[in-house]
Parts: C-alpha cells; sequence; structure tokens
C-alpha cells in the first residue's frame, strides 16, 4: 500500500489524476494572471458553472457545437471585462467586485434554470471533447487544451509585452503607470484571460460531468484555483508568479486528496492537509520576501528578458 | 374506508388536472389524500395510489379526513376569506430536489386556491451554497420583519443557532415549518417549528439502503461509500446505513466524502475504484454524487449492475435524473425520499394550523421508498405531474 503501489504511481494512476486537475489547471493559469497584476478572481467557479449549463443547454436548443463554445467563450469575455471594468474604472475593490460577480451568476443561473439540472445534452464527441472519453491512450482533449493553455500562458508572461507589463503593474502600479503603462487595461485583459479559462474549463467540465446541477457544479473552485497558484508560488500582493507552478499546484491537490485516500485516511484530513500546505507555500514566500530585501534585492520577479517598456512616460 | 366511499354523493368534481392520470381530478385527487388518513388509521385500500401518501400529515394530528364535499369546502372557504398565507421557503441550496419540494408546494396551494379561495404569496431565497447558511438566517429574520407568516426552511446552519433564530421567529408571529431536515436526531421538544416534514434519514434512508443491498447483493459483498460533508443528514443516514448491514455479509470496505457535488463524487470514486476495484456496491449519499459515481464505474470500464452481476450503484433523493439515470442503466436505485410530497405535506399542515387552527403533529414524516427498473414509473409519474405547476410569486 502507499505512493510506491502500482497502482497509484502506474502510468494509469497518474492519467487518472491528471485528467481530474484539467479543470482546476485552466482557471488557476487564469488566476495566477490576474494575482500576478495584483488582483483576485473569486467568480471563476460561477463563470465555469454558466458556462457549463450554457453549454448544456444550447447543444439542448440544437445549436451547433462549434456555435456553442464560441458563444460561451465571448460570454467569458464578457464576464471579465464587466469584473475589469468594475475594478479598474468603477474603483470597486476586486475581492469585492469578483465576490459579488460570483454571486450573481450563480443567482443568474438559479433563477435561469429555476434549480434544474441541465440534463440529456452530452453526445460521443462531447464526451470526447469533456475528456470522459480517451482519444489515445493515457490522453484526452482536456489535456492537450490544458497543455496549448499553460504553453501559452508561459509564453505570454516571460516572453511579451502584455505579460512584462502584468508583472510591473502588479509588482508596484504607480511606477508602472509613471513608466507609460497602461495599468487599467492590462488588468481588465488579466480579468478577461481569467473569464475566458474559466468559460473553457466549464465547457470541457460539462462534457466531462454529461450534467450541470446549477447549485453545486463547480461550486469552490474559486478557492481551489487560488490554492492551486498559490501553491504554484503566485503572490497574492501581486507581482509574481508562474503558469507552470500553478499547473503544479493543481495537479498537488488532486494527488494529496488522491494519496489520503489510498491510505484510508479520513478525508476531513485532506482539507487540514492542503490548508496547512497554503500556509506553508504562503510562509516560504513571506521568508523568501524578506531575506531577498535583507539581502538588498529587489523583490521584482524574474522575467526572463528584462526590457524597458515600450511605452514612453506619461506627462504628468 | 375507502376513497370510494368518499367519491359517492360528492357532486363537485373540477375539470381534470393536467398530468394527472385518467379520470384523475383535483377534487379527486384531495379525497385520495384524505383517503390515507383513513387508511392509515386502521383500513389499508387505498394505499399506493397517485395521491396515497397525502394525508399522513392528517393521520399524524389524529385529526378527522377531509369531508370532500360543497360544505366542507364552503366552511373551510370562510376561514380562509380574509387570510393571506404569506409564505417564505428558503433551502440548502440551488438544487433539483428542493425545485420537486416547490413544485409540489405549489401543486397543493393550487389545490386550495381553487377549492377554498385560498390566498397566498412566495417569497423564495436560494443560498449560493451549502455552508452558505448565514445568509439563510438573516433572510430568516428579514422575513419576520417583513411579516410572512410561515417559512419553509431546510438549512445545514448550526442546530442551537437555527433553533433560538426559529423561536425568536415564532414568537413575533411567523410560523416555522422544517422540511427535509433531520428532525430523528433530536428530541422533538426542542426543536422550535410548527412541524418538521420530512423523512427519518436513519430509518426511512440510509437504512433502506442498507437493505436493498442486502437483497440484491445476496447478503454477500464489499461496498464503497461516497459520503456528503459531515453533518446532520450524512450522520443519520450512516446510522441507519449500518444498522441494517450490521451482522451482514455486507462490508463497507472504503469511505470518500464526495461533498454532495457531481465532480468531487466522481473523484472520490475514481480514487476508491482505482485503489482497489473488485466491489459489489457503491452507495452514494445524494443524487448528485450518484452521478459521480456512476461516471467513474464507466470511465474505468466496469459494468454496472445488470440485474445478476455488476456494480450496485443506489443513492439517496428520488429526482428526476434519477429516474432517468435508472431509466438508462446507470444508476441501479434511489431511496426516493418524495420531495414532492414533502412540499405537499408542508402546505397541508399549513392550512390545518393556520387557517383552521389545528394543531399538526410536530414531525410529520412523508413515506420513502427504493426505487429501480422495476418500479420508477410510479415516482417519476408523481415528479411530472408535479412540474405541471408552475411556480409563482402567488395568486
Amino acid at each position: 500500500m502507499g505512493v510506491a503501489s502500482p497502482g497509484f504511481t502506474s502510468l494509469n494512476g497518474w492519467y487518472f489524476m491528471v485528467n481530474e486537475s484539467v479543470f482546476i489547471i485552466l482557471i488557476a493559469v487564469g488566476m495566477t494572471v490576474v494575482l500576478i497584476v495584483g488582483g483576485i478572481d473569486l467568480s471563476v467557479g460561477s463563470g465555469m458553472a454558466v458556462a457549463a449549463a450554457l453549454s448544456g443547454q444550447l447543444l439542448l436548443d440544437g445549436v451547433p457545437m462549434a456555435l456553442v463554445f464560441v458563444i460561451v467563450l465571448l460570454v467569458g469575455v464578457a464576464v471579465g471585462l464587466v469584473n475589469g471594468l468594475l475594478i479598474t474604472y468603477v474603483g470597486i475593490p476586486d475581492f469585492i467586485a469578483t465576490l459579488a460577480m460570483l454571486t450573481a451568476l450563480r443567482g443568474v443561473l438559479l433563477i435561469w434554470t429555476q434549480g434544474n439540472p441541465v440534463l440529456g445534452y452530452v453526445t460521443h464527441a462531447y464526451g470526447v471533447i469533456g475528456g470522459s472519453t480517451k482519444i489515445a491512450p493515457y490522453l484526452t482533449v482536456p489535456m492537450l487544451l490544458t497543455l496549448a493553455v499553460a504553453i501559452a500562458g508561459s509564453v505570454l508572461l516571460r516572453y511579451t509585452v502584455l505579460g512584462r507589463h502584468i508583472h510591473a503593474v502588479g509588482g508596484d502600479g504607480d511606477a508602472a503607470v509613471l513608466m507609460g503603462v497602461r495599468a487599467k487595461r492590462v488588468k481588465i485583459a488579466c480579468y478577461v484571460i481569467s473569464g475566458v479559462l474559466a468559460a473553457l474549463s466549464g465547457i470541457l467540465l460539462a462534457g466531462y460531468l454529461s450534467q450541470v446541477s446549477p447549485g453545486t457544479t463547480a461550486s469552490g473552485y474559486e478557492l481551489m484555483a487560488v490554492a492551486a497558484a498559490v501553491l504554484g508560488g503566485a503572490s497574492l500582493s501581486g507581482g509574481r508568479g508562474s503558469v507552470f507552478g500553478a499547473c503544479l499546484g493543481a495537479i498537488a491537490l488532486t494527488v494529496i486528496t488522491n494519496l489520503l485516500s489510498w491510505w484510508n485516511v479520513n478525508p476531513n484530513w485532506s482539507d487540514v492537509l492542503v490548508g496547512v500546505l497554503i500556509l506553508l507555500a504562503a510562509l516560504l514566500q513571506r521568508a523568501g520576501v524578506i531575506v531577498a530585501t535583507r539581502g538588498g534585492q529587489t523583490k521584482r520577479p524574474r522575467l526572463a528578458d528584462p526590457q524597458p517598456v515600450t511605452r514612453a512616460p506619461q506627462s504628468v | 374506508m375507502s376513497d370510494q366511499t368518499h367519491d359517492s354523493g360528492n357532486g363537485s368534481e373540477r375539470e381534470a388536472v393536467p398530468g394527472m392520470p385518467d379520470g384523475n381530478t383535483r377534487r379527486g385527487f384531495l379525497r385520495r389524500s384524505a383517503g390515507v388518513v383513513a387508511a392509515t388509521a386502521g383500513a389499508t385500500s387505498v394505499a399506493g395510489a397517485l395521491g396515497g401518501v397525502a394525508g399522513s400529515a392528517l393521520a399524524a394530528t389524529g385529526d378527522s379526513v377531509f369531508p370532500g364535499n360543497a360544505a366542507w369546502d364552503a366552511a373551510v372557504a370562510k376561514y380562509a376569506a380574509g387570510n393571506t398565507l404569506k409564505i417564505g421557503w428558503t433551502p440548502t441550496q440551488g438544487e433539483d430536489f428542493f425545485t420537486a419540494i416547490e413544485h409540489g408546494a405549489f401543486a397543493q396551494l393550487t389545490e386550495y386556491a381553487e377549492l377554498f379561495g385560498l390566498k397566498y404569496t412566495w417569497d423564495t431565497f436560494i443560498p449560493t451554497g451549502f455552508s452558505a447558511v448565514e445568509n439563510q438566517i438573516s433572510t430568516v429574520q428579514a422575513w419576520v420583519q417583513k411579516g410572512l407568516n410561515a417559512i419553509m426552511i431546510c438549512t445545514a446552519a448550526d442546530y442551537a443557532t437555527t433553533q433560538s433564530v426559529f423561536k425568536a421567529a415564532q414568537a413575533k408571529g411567523t410560523n416555522i415549518y422544517e422540511v427535509n431536515m433531520f428532525a430523528e436526531l433530536y428530541p422533538t421538544g426542542s426543536i422550535n417549528c410548527v412541524s418538521a416534514i420530512g423523512y427519518d434519514n436513519n430509518t426511512q434512508a440510509g437504512y433502506l439502503a442498507g437493505e436493498y443491498l442486502k437483497k440484491t447483493l445476496n447478503n454477500k459483498g464489499r461496498i464503497y461509500l461516497v459520503w456528503g460533508s459531515a453533518g446532520n443528514w450524512a450522520t443519520s443516514r450512516l446510522a441507519g446505513l449500518k444498522a441494517s448491514l450490521k451482522g451482514s455479509g455486507i462490508e463497507i470496505v472504503g469511505f470518500q466524502r464526495g461533498n454532495y457535488v457531481e465532480d468531487q463524487g466522481l473523484a472520490a470514486a475514481l480514487s476508491l475504484l482505482r485503489h482497489d476495484s473488485n466491489v459489489n456496491g457503491i452507495y452514494a449519499e445524494n443524487s448528485e454524487m450518484g452521478v459521480g459515481v456512476s461516471l467513474a464505474v464507466k470511465q474505468l470500464g466496469l459494468k454496472p449492475w445488470n440485474g445478476t452481476s455488476g456494480i450496485v450503484t443506489i443513492t439517496s433523493n428520488g429526482k428526476l435524473s434519477d429516474y432517468q439515470n435508472i431509466q438508462n442503466g446507470t444508476l441501479t436505485a434511489v431511496v426516493n425520499c418524495n420531495p414532492v410530497e414533502q412540499g405537499r405535506q408542508s402546505i397541508i399542515a399549513m392550512l390545518y394550523h393556520q387557517i383552521l387552527g389545528y394543531t399538526p403533529a410536530a414531525v410529520i414524516n412523508v413515506p420513502t421508498k427504493v426505487i429501480d427498473k422495476t418500479n420508477y414509473t410510479e415516482p417519476l409519474a408523481y415528479y411530472k405531474w408535479a412540474y405541471t405547476y408552475p411556480l409563482t410569486g402567488g395568486n
């Protein structure tokens, strides 16, 4: 028994754990981007649920699958845009704005469905897209999509102007503005990215589960996304984080749960252990910052290719 | 006594109710409800009919049966005149089990509105999740201030807190009706409500599931449990299951929490089954987790129960999705906790207490039953019938 037993560490064992993790990984990537820019997006769980229910219902209504996915992703864009606008232009704190969005989206979903689940929409093709059916041994469509998103997210954050601006705004927003970064636009872009990834995750989850319950589907996912991002090294105070780390964080959460189940440990200990790990991750980050400060180093994020921002400073 | 007895000489049949079996009218439906009171009191001839469970609340009170004639209608209508039932309804979370309760309530309210001219308003508050209990409590307090005279509530909030809030509400004239709670776990006198309408999670859910597993698996086998969040329902159902399995050849070999949702139920079942798929049954404590369990069985290429072999999957709730899953073979069985009937019984208790001034029983348990492929058509038809009554804000 234990982590070394073939069932747990076999390729098949890892396949199931990774396939189970992809929904969290997708929103954790979005959450990481938002955390780096200095925000937090608590609406992702409800965004996933709305996307999942909308996908199912539109398919039941006979809308072609490709069009369904486009519509749902656009809804994700809209949710992110509203979050971003509320935070940057209306001035509502990130936590409050996205918390309100979390509640509002779930409420809209409950009103729309009257609490009834969306059922009977899953076709074989949608099952394949959702990952309940493999496309090759140990491989599903969500795994491929998640890999693509993770690579794109890493490239975005490390090698693009927007990525550098995201780090700059999250590291020191005022300084970034003085350097000519359009901080509000950058922040809105981050929330749009998070909204789209939540919608994508919702689309996949609907195919995976074959049923969407408006009150419970993806409930609490926002906290798992935060936990995965923090475990992966993202700082809640902004300016730091990594997509690769978020992926590992999400997988770690799944592995912990599975491992405790494997050992037949009381499942309540899983929550305790995850909580302790998050605290440890936060403490390690804090210790790292303190060490860096004492050593006279900057706490700015390490960028692959530090370059000056591309816009001239605005006149004051 | 039977409902045929009541049929004779009534002379006030109304229009047929959409979705009801041929020959049923609203008046007939109501009388059948009453008929079961008589059945419960001694006779048994009418039990099991469509409305065959509806009178159990009245039976529990020991009140007389519905007279079911125009004179009684007129007498009740006099009580109803000038009274408006201002009802609030707040379940633990938004899910179709609670929507079914709501439809059951509306079926009964529609009946009473037609027969007695009963006026009612209906407020609903659905919290964002199972644990969002603070919002429920503050909503109850707001409804008391608003002047609602009856609140139907199902909450996962701390028992002592809710009871003090309920006590305060009732002192201000807002009557509380607990619905789908866990009255079996507390002394009847400690519950501050007019009636606790529901079922016994121990003897009428967990125990029945255990009995079904024993019968289906010939009293021999290994089972997993996929359970909800720690709390009263989970505790009571587990106690019932264990009581049933005690001394049997059925062994519980694994336990994981799915926290009452599909994906976590799926994750829990995958985790258990990957560890050891040599099991004969899985009991998921609610329907959502049951969906996850069924998906796990499918994803791992295991064989669902086919009547002679495979993995038996059983859950508790009794919702439309359960019956559909039983129909398509992905779920073996469900304990029908009779949500529609819980809604109807709540309104029956309200009429008796709030309009007619009776004292209903403190605990009103609706009948429950294990449903599988052999008998799902009856509860499915009843469920669909209730859904023909739209949810509104009142009349």
